[in-house]
């Protein structure tokens, strides 16, 4: 459209240019004609002068004879005067006294020939007397005074004779008085001619010549006659009253001059046509500048909506990432703790459906990383053997399940550690293969792993994957790599993905220098391959993975421990006891020896004393926080522990803290509340795997006293839920198991009267940072043991403390520490109670409660849900909520009053809905 | 804001183009145009003010007229006096506003810048009533003695003490060519008849002119009298004592005058600077406009002027323009010469260049002050 616009402005404008310039060629022509015609007639003009003072100079030639006659009278005496005389009568001559009468000759009347008076008054003259004549006269003096005047008197006849004037053929003069009286045409001129003179048609061209002779002695122009343009001139006679007039053609003139004007005409038609060739030119080149500016921006636009897109993918999938996360969380949870086998198939598919939908997000962000450009290479020293062992692992089970034959070369000589990015080589290869085994539907899927020594410090890996599956078309091959592709949608639509899996393996190569390789026979099979440069941290053959991978395929389906490290050491450090009590209670099964630190400063002690495997360090501690804590550490001469895997805990996780962690020399990190199978992973990953026991899931399963573990704990479970202010649910998701959460628990009661010390302390010290620190602390254990309230008030406190809002944290504080001393009673009187609690029935008794619990949470939900709905008068979602309310088991006052509350909102009656709310929380 | 600048810029472009357009347009249009197009400059300077109501007003009003008809640009200066110094700056000015004829309407101008023409080689110099020979001065002059001659016609006539009297301004060509004329149209009509001249020696002095006129009416008995000088200034004595006059210049209106002695400067002016602007100007030569297409007349005649006086004037008239002019045929001076003899007559060259003489019967009164 703008195209269209932009166009029809510039043609606009070149047509323009074009008018204006044909607009002033034509004044140009125009004015040029004016200016040579006014050239010609000025040339002309100067002729007619030239031919005018010639005619003059014949006439004054006559008058000189009188005055000679004149002198000789007036010295020899009126004797003289009688051979004045003509014997012509066209030719009169004769000599005048001032009375009139006439000496000689014939006496001429004063009044008719007043030449004969200028005589008088002593000067000699020319004059025309229509009818009689051309009059030449000059005074005869007496002394000073004039006595005579001799006269000629020409009349037509005579001057044709002896005056005549011949001018060359192209023009047609005659003499004239002012008045326009022909006195004499030139000799050439016909009597018709003549006439011509004399016409209506003549006379007005030349008053009209006379007009514009006003301030000259002369005047010329074009004028056309009877359709022939000719010029027209007339001149003053000089000294007479006398005109000259004339006409001639034009071309004589013209000939030359206007061939100029025709070569300017010529030259800028010529400067025309350039222009226009020129501007067109311009113009187009113009408009290609535009285009490819507007294609700068409309590239620049487009790069900026799919950064855009990207920003948003990414934001989404992070978003979409964690109720992903809590899903397959709680589904874990189920599978850990459910028996029933139906239960465990249906969790172990929301398993599966999960994971594969995580990837597929996962995929999303990875490509949207690349695309935004933020996907960094990380190199770090990895296993080879472990890395194939978890593709296998990630591989041969799909495999297995569709039936096809999962076929891995590894060539046993490759070096057993590499340095390079482990993740992303590996989602290379898992991508690979993942696609082989989706788009193979029988036949094998064979994974070719070699290398090729290319230096001393580095090797040429080839990785290649090979099916028997579809193959793809030689047209698909260039559709291959292009994002959301996919080819063959057709055969190919009940096959689940983005279609991203190979841009993103094209990508992830393309920033490791490498690229990706097909070959492919359609309908035959496929084989994608690619070399990659990996720099080699060991030389060492890895030998064969095997051993590992039939380890590690045993480590399916249901949760258990996945491991355990007898001979392990892990060093933790955090402030707070509570964090180190979890910590421990998590890893308890695992028999890893776990040391723990209160501070920064004990842990550099302690990394002098011993060698341990791992390290968890908390990133926000007093005085020295887990960064400065690990720079510390490696810059430790003794250190005994140096490089060992470091992890942080951070309360703060987000998108690229790995990265943060690992710009900050940390291996990874954790986000807490810690989540006890990602640290079980994590130390799998991390841990020396010499030193990691797989454990049977058999052997584990046996270990798994579960009715052992409940029968001990359900006393302490009945009292710490039936305490106030504690949520046990909430515990037991943080700590993972009751012996975690009692060990837990119990620290957390120790130290409740020192820490709350601590925060009063430094309120009133005013030092807000360790307060925050402090506080943020408690939020944090407090949320572990279940102390929900507790946590959001330190949570609170935390953030006033963050922003600095001293006055608030004042305020505030002492009703913190009030609730958090209170909780010393409650717990104490936990510990008291569940030892006495044997007798309990205790499945019951927790089946009970636990509905218990469901129920009163929830109805804390839905009444402020409920409350807050009632505020906005949406009646419609307090309907909604009675709805689900009423799905749970509920005790008949409950339902008594809940139908109430459903008539009050179909009344849309807020005033009384939250009457009945206030009532709810009384029962509650 | 991409939008405004681009605003701007086409703004730009197409004031710029309609800049050009016109400095085109103008370029080819008046492109070899400056020749012959502009008007010509002609200065004009008079002695007195220009609305004295005399001389200088009706040479203002001639020269204003002629520059309406003939279209040239004028600038005039009046009340120059007899200064040389002020007639030299103002000659320079005009010069250098681009003047290319400047007309010096006062006899007394020409003598003045004469010495000037080398200065001024490229300006052609009107001189009235001058015998100016140099090469860039061109004389002109009307023949107001013709005017004068018809009135002294009327005088003659109609004078009963036969004593008429003659105020001059100063005895010069042009004075003596007037007195000589007046006293001859009187002789013409009245051979008894005297004429008693007297000369205040300037055109402008009402005072000396009235004066003049006391003692001409007192003193010699004069019943008419006339006056060559700028303004009618003595109509109040003619009325006074109840004496007859005939003024010059312009018509007064008075009770008192017989007639007036004009000459039309507008046709005069006219005429002679059209010959300038054509080219056709002589120079070194003079001008002469007469009773012919009446440059000069009685431009009044009042009604005490009998018909037969009238008729007398206008066979006078005639006369002259048949070739009879007032200094023809036999004249002699006071001291007895003959001047002129039956048959002859004057060339204008005498009238210019021969006037130190007075016709018989002209008696000049020396100035009693003087």
């Amino acid at each position: 459209m703008t195209r269209i616009s932009e166009r029809i402005r510039i043609v606009i404008v070149w047509i323009l240019f074009i008018v204006v310039f044909v607009v002033s060629g034509i004044l140009l022509n125009k004015r040029l004609t004016g200016i040579m015609q006014g050239y010609i007639e000025s040339q002309v003009c100067e002729q007619a002068d030239r031919m005018a003072s010639v005619v003059s100079e014949k006439l004054y030639r006559e008058t000189d004879q009188l005055h000679y006659i004149a002198r000789i009278i007036e010295n020899h005496g009126g004797h003289v005067v009688d051979a004045v005389s003509s014997n012509s009568i066209h030719r009169k001559m004769g000599v005048q006294t001032l009375a009139g009468s006439a000496l000689s000759g014939e006496a001429l009347d004063v009044m008719i020939f007043p030449g004969i008076q200028e005589a008088f008054r002593g000067v000699s003259s020319i004059s025309y007397v229509k009818n009689e004549g051309l009059l030449f006269t000059s005074p005869v003096y007496n002394k000073k005074n004039v006595r005579y005047v001799i006269y000629e008197l020409f009349d037509d006849y005579a001057l044709k004779e002896n005056l005549s004037l011949l001018s060359d053929d192209s023009r047609k003069i005659v003499i004239t008085t002012r008045a326009g009286d022909i006195i004499m045409p030139f000799s050439d001129v016909t009597n018709n001619e003549a006439a011509y003179f004399e016409s209506r048609n003549y006379r007005d061209i030349f008053n009209d010549l006379s007009q514009r002779m006003e301030l000259n002695s002369s005047a010329a122009g074009f004028y056309s006659v009877a359709g022939d343009r000719q010029i027209f001139f007339t001149a003053d006679i000089p000294y007479t009253p006398f005109r000259l007039r004339g006409y001639m053609e034009p071309d004589i003139m013209t000939a030359g001059i206007l061939d100029a004007s025709n070569i300017v005409i010529f030259a800028f038609a010529f400067l025309l046509i350039l222009y226009a060739i020129g501007s067109l030119y311009l113009i187009i080149a113009t408009e290609k500048a535009e285009e490819s500016d507007e294609l700068r921006l409309a590239k620049q636009q487009a790069e900026e909506a799919n950064r855009a897109k990207s920003d948003f993918l990414a934001s989404m999938s992070h978003e979409i990432r964690t109720p992903i996360n809590a899903v397959l969380g709680m589904d874990e949870m189920i599978i850990r703790e459910s028996d029933n086998e139906h239960i465990l198939e249906y969790a172990t598919n929301i398993n599966n459906a999960g994971k594969s939908l995580l990837n597929l997000v996962n995929d999303i962000l990875d490509f949207s990383k690349i695309e935004a450009g933020k996907m960094e290479i990380l190199k770090d020293e990895y296993k080879t053997s472990f890395m194939i062992t978890d593709l296998v692992n990630m591989i041969a089970v799909r495999a297995h399940n569709k039936g096809l034959e999962f076929i891995v070369n590894a060539d046993p000589a490759l070096p057993a550690v590499l340095f390079g990015d482990e993740d992303r080589v590996k989602q290379c290869i898992l991508n690979l293969l993942t696609n082989a085994v989706k788009y193979t539907e029988k036949g094998s899927v064979t994974f070719d792993l070699n290398f090729s020594k290319n230096s001393d410090k580095d090797i040429i890996l080839e990785v290649s994957v090979k099916d028997t599956g579809i193959g793809i078309r030689p047209e698909d091959q260039v559709k291959l790599f292009s994002p959301f592709e996919r080819v063959d949608m057709q055969k190919n639509r009940n096959i689940e993905g983005t279609g991203l899996g190979l841009s993103i393996v094209q990508n992830l190569l393309h920033i490791m220098d490498s690229k990706l390789e097909l070959n492919s026979e359609y309908g035959k099979g496929s084989t994608f391959s690619f070399r990659l440069r990996q720099e080699v941290a060991d030389w060492k053959s890895m030998g064969n993975f095997a051993e590992a991978y039939k380890k590690s395929v045993l480590t399916q389906n249901k949760y258990t421990e996945l491991f355990r490290a007898p001979d392990a050491a892990i060093l933790v450090v955090d402030d707070t006891e509570m964090n180190l009590t979890v910590f421990k209670g998590l890893l308890k099964k695992t028999r890893i020896n776990i040391d723990t630190a209160t501070s920064g400063n004990d842990a550099l002690k302690m990394v002098r004393t011993r060698h341990y495997d791992m390290m968890f360090i908390d990133h926000r501690m007093p005085v020295m926080d887990g960064i400065d804590t690990l720079k510390a550490m490696n810059e430790l001469k003794d250190n005994k522990s140096l490089g060992v895997p470091s992890v942080a805990f951070t309360a703060n996780a987000g998108a690229g803290s790995k990265e943060k962690y690992r710009s900050y020399g940390f291996d990874d990190y954790i986000s807490k509340p810690v989540s006890p199978s990602e640290l079980e992973e994590l130390i799998i990953r991390y841990l020396p795997p010499e030193k990691i026991e797989l454990v049977d899931a058999d052997e584990a399963a046996a270990e798994d006293d579960r009715e052992e573990l409940r029968n001990e704990d359900q006393d302490f479970i009945n009292a710490y839920q039936a305490a106030e202010g504690l949520s046990y649910n909430v515990a037991i998701a943080s700590c993972g198991d009751v012996s975690v959460l009692k060990d837990s628990a119990i620290t957390f009661y120790k130290t409740i009267d020192e820490r709350a010390e601590e925060i009063r302390s430094f309120m009133e010290k005013g030092e807000v940072e360790d307060y925050t620190i402090k506080v943020h602390a408690l939020k944090s254990s407090a949320r572990i043991v279940g102390a929900v309230d507790l946590s959001i008030k330190a949570e609170y406190l935390e953030r006033c403390g963050n922003e600095g809002n001293i006055d608030e944290i004042k305020k505030r504080t002492d009703d913190l520490l009030n609730d958090y001393l209170a909780l010393k009673g409650v717990m104490s009187f936990i510990f008291a109670d569940y030892l006495d609690a044997d007798e309990m029935d205790n499945e019951s008794a927790m089946k009970d409660l636990f509905r218990e619990a469901l129920r009163r949470e929830t109805l804390m939900q839905f009444i402020f849900d409920v409350r807050e709905a009632a505020d906005d008068f949406d009646f419609d979602r307090i309907l909604a909520s009675i709805r689900l309310i009423k799905e749970y088991k509920l005790t008949d006052e409950l339902k008594e009053e809940l139908g109430r509350l459903n008539d009050a909102a179909d009344r849309f009656d807020d005033v009384r809905v939250k009457e009945i709310l206030d009532r709810l929380e009384v029962i509650l | 804001m991409n939008k405004g600048k681009h605003f701007t810029v086409h703004l730009l472009f197409a004031l710029l183009f309609i800049l050009i357009s016109l400095a085109l347009y103008y370029t080819i249009l008046t492109f070899g145009a400056g020749s012959g197009s502009h008007k010509k400059k002609i200065g004009f300077i008079l002695d007195g003010d220009l609305k004295d109501n005399g001389w200088n007003e009706s040479n203002a009003e001639g020269i204003e007229a002629a520059r309406d008809n003939l279209d040239f640009e004028l600038f005039l200066q009046d009340n120059i006096g007899g200064s040389e110094g002020r007639l030299y700056e103002t000659v320079r000015s005009m010069a250098d506003k681009g003047c290319r004829a400047i007309v010096l309407s006062s006899g007394n101008f020409e003598s003045l810048m004469e010495k000037y023409s080398a200065e001024f080689s490229d300006i052609t110099f009107f001189c009235n009533a001058s015998n100016a020979g140099v090469l860039n001065f061109v004389n002109y002059s009307s023949r107001m003695y013709q005017a004068r001659y018809l009135s002294g016609v009327i005088a003659g006539m109609m004078t009963e003490s036969n004593k008429l009297g003659y105020i001059g301004a100063i005895p010069d060509a042009e004075g003596n060519r007037g007195i000589n004329a007046f006293a001859l149209g009187v002789q013409s009509v009245n051979a008894d008849a005297k004429i008693h001249v007297i000369f205040t020696g300037s055109y402008n002095d009402s005072r000396k002119e009235n004066e003049a006129a006391k003692r001409l009416i007192s003193e010699y008995g004069c019943d008419i009298y006339t006056a060559h000088t700028n303004v009618n200034s003595t109509m109040e004595t003619a009325n006074k004592y109840k004496v007859h006059y005939i003024g010059c210049h312009r018509p007064t209106g008075s009770e008192s005058e017989l007639a007036s002695v004009d000459a039309d400067w507008e046709k005069i002016y006219t005429d002679l600077l059209r010959e300038f602007m054509k080219g056709n100007i002589v120079s070194e030569s003079t001008y002469w406009y007469g009773l012919e297409d009446n440059y000069v007349g009685l431009g009044f005649i009042s009604y005490l002027v009998p018909d037969k006086v009238k008729n007398r004037v206008d066979s006078e008239r005639k006369r002259i323009l048949k070739g009879m002019d007032v200094f023809s045929n036999m004249i002699r001076d006071d001291k007895g010469n003959t001047l002129c003899r039956s048959g002859e007559i004057m060339p204008d060259v005498r009238l210019v260049d021969d006037m130190n003489w007075y016709v018989r019967g002209v008696e000049v009164l020396d100035d009693k002050d003087q």
